[in-house]
């Protein structure tokens, strides 16, 4: 065969893209394609074209579960799967953790004038990939009222249109408590009741993607991004 | 959903971003596209609850092969719907020989004189040429290459389906493609 006809080239290029080309001619053909870029500027040519039928068939819109399905395959493990994570979180993580807060804290947490009665706990939550998204530090102060104080990190991946919602999960395995929404820059802090404080102390962190605002349930909604622990200075 | 007046450059800076695992620009890639693409998948696989873990499966492939997307090779949406449309011929190869062309596959649109509601579907101006010259051919002929292009079907099972010679067929579809390229360059 003449690979140089014109013809036989859109011939076999309209055909592969569009799928009739089968069996031996098919293998025959890739083969050639490897070292003919003229065959493969003539592909994307019939790729472009064939294609457009996709835009002849009326848009439907999917179910929103498909979207969260799609993130949570991507980015995020379901909320019970967050709980044995950190339970099952290996000691020499944790660890390293703990003294990167603790570093953290020490440089940068203190404000001025202020004695914490108490040493502040502190936490990192990070996502499935150990990447660390805010630094947490539980402080007490001398009348017994508690502060979560979350510092937004550099690496954390914003959401505009969305709100991340940071959650206790007792360590009972009783239904997740919702502490507050976190800043996606800069610094923020939520009162924490003195009620939760003693389960704060053996449960986990978990945050999820809410809408914005929060979840609407008042329990996780979205996936679950980041995940931690506290643990004391 | 009406479909976003989106253009393909932001498209393609969208496909960028996500390939710098930007989940903003995904998500944002995901509300323009994800309709048409759905309705792709609807199309070739008939079934709602297949065409949704193929639609995941498509953005799961689109998310981790963003960095890999040409823009001078390809549009954004040719190359997502080349994503979309080879996951779907997957999805349909590997199931049961029953589901065959279902009843939830009529072709008889293209083959029809009237090919209106086709028209009224499309988005965007290029798949208008590629409509108009659609129209030019005989009706079993454009039928023929929206099966193949829908259905993945080979000229052996598009004899069958449309009950003629298979010598025929295989003319049908390549003077079809042919006279396509012909006009599609003309205009």
């Amino acid at each position: 065969m003449n690979y140089d006809n014109e013809k036989l080239k859109d011939m076999l290029t309209a055909e592969y893209v569009l799928g009739t080309l089968r069996g031996r001619a098919r293998l025959r053909f890739l083969r050639l394609v490897e070292t003919r870029p003229d065959w493969q500027a003539a592909i994307d040519w019939w790729r472009h074209r064939l294609n457009l039928l996709a835009d002849m068939v009326p848009a439907i819109t999917p179910r929103k579960e498909v979207w969260q399905h799609i993130e949570i395959r991507l980015y995020g493990q379901r909320l019970r799967s967050a709980l044995n994570w950190w339970r099952g979180l290996a000691l020499a993580a944790s660890s390293f953790v703990v003294v990167l807060a603790v570093f953290m804290v020490l440089q940068a947490q203190q404000p001025a004038g202020v004695t914490s009665p108490a040493p502040p706990n502190v936490a990192v939550l990070t996502d499935s990939d150990a990447k660390a998204g805010w630094m947490l530090s539980l402080t007490r102060s001398a009348d017994g009222k508690a502060e979560m104080h979350a510092a937004a990190l550099p690496s954390l991946q914003a959401f505009p249109d969305k709100s991340f919602e940071l959650w206790m999960l007792p360590a009972d395995k009783s239904a997740p408590v919702s502490l507050g929404i976190l800043p996606q820059q800069g610094k923020a802090s939520m009162p924490i009741p003195p009620t939760l404080l003693a389960a704060l102390d053996k449960g986990g962190l978990a945050v999820s993607l809410e809408p914005q605002g929060g979840s609407p349930t008042g329990s996780p909604t979205g996936p679950v991004l980041y995940q931690g622990k506290l643990a004391q200075i | 959903m009406a479909t976003s007046p989106i253009s393909p450059a932001e498209l393609s800076l969208l496909l960028a971003k996500t390939s710098q695992g930007d989940r903003h620009a995904f998500s944002k890639l995901y509300d323009a596209t994800s309709a048409k693409l759905f309705s792709l998948a609807i199309r070739i696989l008939t079934r709602r609850d297949l065409a949704e873990e193929a639609l995941q499966d498509a953005f799961v492939s689109i998310w981790h092969h963003a960095g890999s997307f040409n823009e001078g090779r390809a549009s954004a949406m040719t190359w997502m719907t080349t994503i979309m449309r080879n996951r779907c011929l997957d999805l349909l190869r590997a199931m049961p020989h029953e589901h065959g062309l279902g009843e939830g596959q009529d072709f008889d649109q293209w083959a029809s004189e009237d090919l209106s509601p086709i028209e009224q579907a499309i988005s965007g101006q290029e798949a208008h040429v590629l409509l108009n010259c659609m129209k030019a051919l005989a009706p079993l002929q454009r039928q023929a290459i929206a099966m193949s292009y829908f259905h993945g079907l080979a000229h052996e099972q598009l004899a069958q389906q449309l009950i003629q010679p298979l010598g025929t067929i295989k003319t049908w579809i390549r003077r079809g493609l042919q006279s396509l390229k012909n006009c599609i360059a003309k205009a």
